[in-house]
């Protein structure tokens, strides 16, 4: 008997559609000739982009996310990767009760995160600023790099390590020429995963920014007011980077590892769920 | 010059926990001689290897290179080089990178020039036949060839002794007989000593000057290949060489190597392992069974299958005491009975009386 495929069909396209059409609404209206929000747009034109981009509030919101995307990137890959390696090559009960601790950031609501470091913020009179910004995206990005790279660590091969060593290779040379190599499409997508959560975070920024306005609070109080047709354009660059940065990362990782995409974090966020 | 390469093994033991792997253990290894650790899974002989090797720390007991102590020595620092069951290769790093991957660790005054690595390189893609794939992948390789850089880069360094655990297991059949004939190639060219860790007796049998036979963290017999297979020492290496039937019979008298010994009726002198008078267990070979009419042998059987082995069929029968195996030259029907013949001097009596058992098959 032939099994019925069409009610599957049917919800798979509605909730691909329920998922896209609105991200296709919006990057339409970002390159809308018009200046209101009617459908259909009127016309194509790059006069939303121009707009924005002559303007210094969102200028200098952009500066600010990149620079904080970038910072904690690197500080959450430095630090995540250090304690995937103390958590899988030493397996005691503290690295046990570390790895725990280390997810609970995940778990808990963004908001309360936001509330605790002003009040912590307040106890030791750290005044908001870009350092206070980022120390909270490190907060919240860490444990994604802990996971990944640990699930990479623990799906690798030992033995090639021991060949090393029994080449004559130092552990130190082991660290720097085999196992780092070999894991680097891992921390590098860790890395790429941390700065994209951290270009737009906006709950926990609200608290710690201060007077700093980072983009996705730029666009939120020019949404305060009114619907501005320019945030069209913000929302596209929003979504557009980042896909573009873990796109160029995918390809990267697929040429540098031959066919198959060797440790893709998409891949190691799966297995490490 | 005095080939140098002896191993000396002295009362080494580990424990994982609860689990004993290996009993205090001694063994001499020549040097330049092609040796093999030969047991069933579990028995301990990858973990000595990888104590030969550095990369297992024994709880008691010394390894010696030479004469001189390495007990303490990390792995970097032994003139052993080892190769893995599942090649090990570097992923990220070319064939010839792999191969000369042993020449560019040492400390940088030491460390050969670039001209002089590539030769190297060279000269060891072509010792195992590769010299035209040093700029693949490992992931590029078939199993065989996996495993022929495997042995290329362990050999880079000159080492005085090659280690090598399991390193066809895990090929195809043909590859594996075409391998192990280099292997013997290169051990004759080299005059490295070869330690190899194998579960498959035949391997071990058909390559190596000299095997050591483990059971449960214990040696069970260092020979030659001939003497482990005609007289193995102890019922386990019996049971474990080659396939044999195990007949429950009675000594009647020892004495000069032989004992009397009666199995079903029929008296016969066999090869000593240690046996007293009373219950004993008597080894017959196949090849040492000869199948005659019915009623016409010192015991009769009735077939119960016959397998192909190429040159020969394999009858294994059922026999008033116990299985037996045979080897014939013309398949028998199962079901068809036939007689047991074997000459007055056959067969290895081993102490012990527990019920007649047969050997492995052999693959």
């Amino acid at each position: 008997m032939r099994r019925r495929r069409w009610p599957l069909t049917t919800a798979a396209v509605l909730l691909l559609l329920f998922i896209y059409v609105p991200l296709l609404v919006v990057v339409l209206y970002g390159f809308n000739g018009g200046s209101n929000l009617s459908w259909p747009p009127q016309g194509v034109s790059l006069r939303w982009f121009r707009l924005i981009f002559g303007d210094d509030a969102f200028r200098s919101g952009l500066r600010v996310s990149a620079t904080a995307a970038l910072a904690t990137g690197a500080i959450a890959v430095v630090v995540g990767t250090a304690a995937a390696f103390a958590i899988v090559r030493r397996p005691n009960r503290v690295a046990r009760w570390f790895e725990s601790g280390s997810r609970l950031p995940v778990m808990l609501p963004p908001l309360f995160i936001g509330i605790a470091l002003v009040a912590a913020m307040k106890t030791f009179a750290i005044d908001p600023s870009m350092l206070t910004i980022i120390a909270g995206h490190v907060i919240i990005t860490t444990p994604f790099v802990i996971l990944i790279v640990a699930s990479r660590l623990r799906n690798y091969d030992l033995t090639v390590e021991q060949a090393a060593r029994d080449l004559g290779a130092t552990p130190r040379m082991v660290l720097r020429r085999i196992t780092l190599p070999l894991i680097a499409p891992a921390i590098f997508g860790a890395m790429v995963i941390a700065c994209a959560i951290s270009f737009d975070e906006v709950l926990i920024t609200n608290f710690t920014s201060g007077t700093t306005q980072t983009l996705p609070l730029f666009v939120l109080s020019r949404l305060r007011r009114t619907i501005d047709p320019s945030v069209n354009a913000v929302a596209t660059i929003l979504l557009l980077v980042p896909w573009v940065v873990v796109g160029l990362t995918l390809l990267w990782q697929r040429r540098r590892s031959g066919a198959a995409a060797v440790g893709a974090p998409a891949e190691e966020l799966a297995r490490a769920a | 010059m005095t080939p140098t390469g002896a191993v000396g093994i002295r009362g080494i033991a580990k424990r994982y926990g609860e689990v004993t792997a290996l009993h205090a253990l001694d063994l001499d290894i020549p040097a330049g001689s092609f040796f093999s650790l030969l047991g069933p899974s579990g028995c301990g002989k990858t973990t000595l290897l990888k104590i030969v090797a550095g990369l297992e720390v024994p709880d008691e007991g010394t390894v010696a290179a030479d004469g001189v102590d390495i007990t303490s020595r990390p792995p970097e620092r032994r003139p052993f080089n080892m190769v893995f069951q599942h090649y090990a290769l570097f992923p990220h790093l070319s064939v010839a990178d792999n191969v000369g991957f042993g020449l560019t660790t040492a400390p940088k005054r030491e460390r050969p020039s670039d001209a002089e690595r590539g030769t190297r390189v060279a000269q060891m893609l072509d010792l195992v036949g590769l010299a035209h794939l040093g700029a693949r992948y490992p992931s590029e390789l078939s199993g065989g060839q996996a495993q022929r850089v495997a042995v290329a880069r362990a050999l880079i360094n000159r080492p005085s002794v090659l280690l090598l655990d399991e390193p066809l297991s895990a090929l195809d059949r043909n590859v594996r007989f075409a391998l192990r004939e280099e292997l013997l190639r290169i051990h004759q060219e080299l005059g490295t000593t070869f330690v190899f860790v194998t579960h498959d007796q035949d391997e071990a049998l058909s390559i190596s000057q000299l095997v050591g036979v483990m059971n449960e963290g214990r040696l069970e017999q260092v020979a030659d290949p001939q003497t482990i297979y005609r007289s193995p020492a102890t019922l386990f290496t019996a049971r474990f060489i080659g396939a044999g039937s195990f007949f429950v019979g009675t000594v009647r008298s020892v004495g000069a190597g032989r004992a009397d010994v009666e199995v079903a009726g029929r008296r016969f002198s066999a090869a000593d392992a240690g046996v007293v008078v009373g219950a004993a267990q008597v080894l017959l070979r196949p090849e040492e069974l000869e199948a005659v009419a019915a009623g016409s042998g010192s015991l009769d059987g009735t077939v119960e299958a016959c397998s192909f082995f190429g040159s020969y069929f394999e009858l294994l029968t059922t026999t008033k005491v116990g299985p037996c195996r045979l080897r014939v030259r013309e398949p028998v029907a199962p079901g068809a009975r036939l007689g047991i013949a074997w000459p007055d001097r056959a067969g290895i009596a081993y102490p012990g009386g527990a019920t007649g058992e047969v050997g492995a098959v052999r693959a």
